[in-house]
């Protein structure tokens, strides 16, 4: 167990180095934003604003979220016993089961929407459309790519 | 799968935490697999059985496995 933490104990460090940087590039990126070093110009005006308004957003929860990753993590190398408890939390197969179960669930939601998505956006917009029926294709691509490498992975041949 | 764990926690006076940190899982996971609402891995089956020093039988009620 004490080498799990030991490796754990680096993992955590690459982490809080890497959480840390982006917080600082993102903070970095928003002050530039809201600075108005990167304007969005459209012929619509609204448009702009609201897309100006949403990437700022985007940009605030991002750095948001990454400053509270980089609080966990410094937080996990205060001590063995909090590193253990961040070790146990991420390796506990139970929250690894939910998470195979979620992902196999939403994957057949998300493509089922995609397509009722792209039956809608047909009757407006010929590139909505072509768009969102790619995204379903290269979806179900990827399930099926990841398929045949985890039918792979889980073969033993004699 | 029904089990003893909650019973044997109990006579060694741990709590649901404590188990969880020694053999290496979450509280939540330990309380799941009380209740019979998840049923543990053979290796975690087997980690909670050697805690309490008994044998995965002793621990885990195979009855209803044997049934089918």
């Amino acid at each position: 167990m004490d080498t799990k933490l030991e490796k754990m104990r680096g993992e955590i460090r690459r982490r809080v180095g890497f959480a840390g940087g982006l917080a600082i590039c993102l903070a970095l990126l928003l002050i530039a934003v809201a600075a108005g070093a990167v304007p969005v110009r459209l012929d619509n005006p609204a448009v702009s604003e609201f897309i100006s308004g949403f990437r700022f957003g985007v940009l605030m929860a991002l750095c948001l979220y990454f400053l509270w990753r980089t609080a966990v993590y410094l937080r996990a190398l205060r001590g063995d016993g909090a590193l253990r408890r961040v070790y146990n939390r991420e390796h506990d197969e139970r929250a690894g089961y939910i998470q195979q179960q979620v992902g196999r669930s939403s994957l057949v939601i998300n493509s089922a929407l995609l397509l009722t998505a792209a039956v809608v956006a047909g009757s407006l917009s010929a590139p909505v459309f072509f768009t969102l029926l790619a995204v379903t294709a290269a979806q179900g691509m990827i399930k099926l790519v990841l398929c045949v490498y985890y039918s792979r992975t889980f073969t033993a041949e004699d | 799968m029904k089990n003893r764990i909650k019973e044997l926690r109990r006579a060694h006076k741990l709590s649901q935490s404590e188990l969880a940190d020694a053999v290496g899982t979450t509280r939540q996971t330990i309380t799941s697999i009380e209740v019979g609402k998840y049923t543990a891995s053979l290796p975690l089956a087997y980690k909670i059985a050697r805690y309490f020093g008994l044998t995965i039988e002793e621990v885990f009620d195979f009855s209803e496995i044997e049934e089918e």
